[in-house]
């Protein structure tokens, strides 16, 4: 496999919530990506892989996207810490949106992460050179 | 020309965004949609009490509104899902619009900082 090769999100990862925004990008180095799909539940826990947020409504998309910046906070505590200081991390809400964080500072940026060997919290390959998302 | 906002947020976060800046020297003012990129921050330099924002046209954003100490006074959701004129009427004197979706609760905002873009 060449580092021009393509390989796109494959329905099956997407089932999983994998290129669904909101997600969370941690980058490892250069073109290394580790993906975080983010599930919104209300009861049931969706035992998915990933950030999982308990919401009152899955219907309030607006009140449940604004937990978002306390979810990545939280999140990025639970890393070592030797090695959230060293990796960048990044929400992403849409094609133009997404905030990098970094010491406590949520930065916004109408470019999100793309491209590069993406890839799951198991290191396993999600998708080379391609969009981090669904297209339709 | 653009400024970096700094939002500050209750809870101890910030969200920092370079904002497209526009001075409202007017009561009315009217942007294109087409020219403006999100986020904008609006300076208002007129003396009068409020500003007519015509936003018709403008991507989905939040429009946070900020008194003169920029300190936040209020907010509103800009969602054009239809072909008509979209305008708010606002008393603040530095508006900030951001897209939607935001990742924040609207009332944890507290004031804003602007400053130069850093090199």
């Amino acid at each position: 496999m060449s580092s021009h090769d393509v390989l796109p999100l494959s329905a099956e990862k997407c089932a999983q919530g994998y290129g669904i925004f909101p997600y969370v990008i941690l980058r490892l180095n250069g073109g290394v990506y580790m993906q975080f799909p983010v599930h919104f539940y209300e009861e049931k826990n969706p035992e998915k892989p990933g950030l999982r947020v308990r919401v009152d409504s899955l219907a309030n998309e607006k009140l449940n996207f604004s937990s978002l910046f306390n979810v990545v906070r939280q999140f990025h505590q639970q890393i070592n810490p030797v090695e959230a200081k060293a990796l960048k991390m990044c929400l992403v809400l849409a094609p133009y949106a997404a905030y990098f964080f970094e010491d406590n500072a949520f930065t916004f940026s109408d470019e999100i992460p793309e491209g590069g060997n993406l890839i799951d919290s198991n290191y396993m390959v999600l998708a080379l050179n391609s969009a981090h998302f669904v297209t339709d | 020309m653009k400024k970096q906002v700094i939002v500050w947020l209750k809870n101890g976060m910030i969200a920092k965004m370079n904002a497209q800046l526009i001075a409202a020297t007017t009561h009315q003012v009217a942007f294109p949609s087409t020219t403006v990129d999100l986020p904008l921050l609006i300076e208002v330099s007129h003396h009068g009490l409020t500003t007519l924002l015509d936003l018709s046209g403008f991507k989905d954003c939040v429009v946070l509104q900020f008194g003169e100490d920029r300190y936040f006074t209020g907010a509103t959701y800009c969602q054009n899902r239809n072909t008509g004129a979209f305008m708010i009427q606002s008393q603040a004197r530095f508006i900030v619009l951001i897209p939607l979706p935001l990742p924040f609760h609207l009332e944890e905002t507290e004031e804003i900082m602007i400053k130069e873009i850093e090199a």
